[in-house]
């Protein structure tokens, strides 16, 4: 399956391919973590996650799309990977890509 | 079927313990504090000797289980005497209900797993789901149920690495960083990873 991983999210992308986007967008940060710490078994908490959107003005769905990003975390980490997060939409994100998603753990 | 097998051996003694034995063990000598002191010894060692244990980088498949495995026969072989070598429930549980013996040993399993669990610096709630499982331990057979939520929470439902394999996931190499900044600063036992989008397979 090719992802689509640029474009907006309501216009260009359906809401399933931006949670594909944010999927990715969290394997992206476990290369970060893993090298940072060598192994991901380090991880004691994911603690925050502010998951951004780029999406048309009426979409509405952001929490769903970063559910790929979460949903991720979670079924990695089990119950370490819970966290607070926000998740919100953007006028445009760098090189036009669907999601973009910062963490604390 | 198996009562024909040992009926003529039955048949040639009154020792009732004897014929018990054939399908399950009990201490050589009955002692319930020294018993107990065992219990704690063997369910410590287990649970420290199984948690102590480092996943391999490569995967045996079902061999992985093997060094919980030579665990156990290591217990069993040096405490087997003092408290009875019994792990296997299939062919302990029967006979014991049939024989009316069902000795709960709830406290010292509780105090091994917690010992375990705390040498290792894991937090008490970690070590609950042992402790209940554990609480429908008779007798020795906690050796086995203790083994078993080992792989299954220890190893399987604790290891994210394992997790990630698992869902087939392979990671790709971290993104550099596309401007001036850094992908993660750490305070103190915090990370802040910077914000990272997504890419395709092929790393595009």
């Amino acid at each position: 399956m090719a992802a689509n991983i640029t474009g907006k999210v309501g216009k260009d992308l359906t809401i399933e391919q931006g949670y594909e986007a944010a999927r990715l967008t969290a394997i992206n940060h476990l290369a970060v973590l893993k090298a940072e710490l060598g192994s991901l078994n380090k991880v004691k908490r994911i603690v925050k996650v502010l998951g951004m959107v780029n999406c048309t003005e009426d979409f509405k769905d952001q929490p769903k799309v970063i559910n790929g990003y979460s949903d991720l975390m979670v079924e990695i980490f089990g119950d370490k990977g819970k966290h607070a997060r926000s998740a919100v939409g953007m006028y445009a994100l760098p090189s036009n890509i669907a999601v973009e998603v910062e963490v604390d753990c | 079927m198996f009562g024909l097998a040992y009926k003529q051996h039955f048949d040639s003694t009154d020792d009732k313990d004897g014929k018990l034995a054939v399908f399950c063990n009990a201490p050589a000598i009955r002692g319930y504090g020294y018993n107990l002191i065992t219990e704690i010894i063997g369910t410590f060692v287990l649970v420290f000797g199984a948690l102590a244990m480092s996943k391999p980088a490569s995967t045996l498949g079902t061999l992985d289980a093997l060094p919980v495995g030579l665990l156990i026969l290591g217990i069993g072989l040096s405490l087997g005497g003092p408290t009875g070598y019994a792990i296997n429930p299939a062919r302990d549980l029967g006979p014991r209900i049939a024989h009316f013996i069902l000795p709960i040993k709830i406290k010292e399993t509780v105090i091994g797993v917690i010992r375990g669990y705390r040498l290792l610096g894991r937090s008490l709630a970690d070590c609950l789901p042992l402790i209940f499982l554990n609480l429908y331990n008779m007798n020795k057979i906690f050796f086995i149920i203790t083994a078993v939520s080992f792989l299954n929470t220890a190893i399987i439902a604790q290891d994210a690495e394992t997790r990630l394999k698992e869902k087939g996931i392979v990671l790709p190499e971290a993104q550099k960083p596309v401007a001036n900044y850094v992908n993660v600063v750490r305070v103190g036992n915090l990370l802040f990873l910077a914000g990272k989008g997504p890419t395709k397979p092929d790393g595009s």
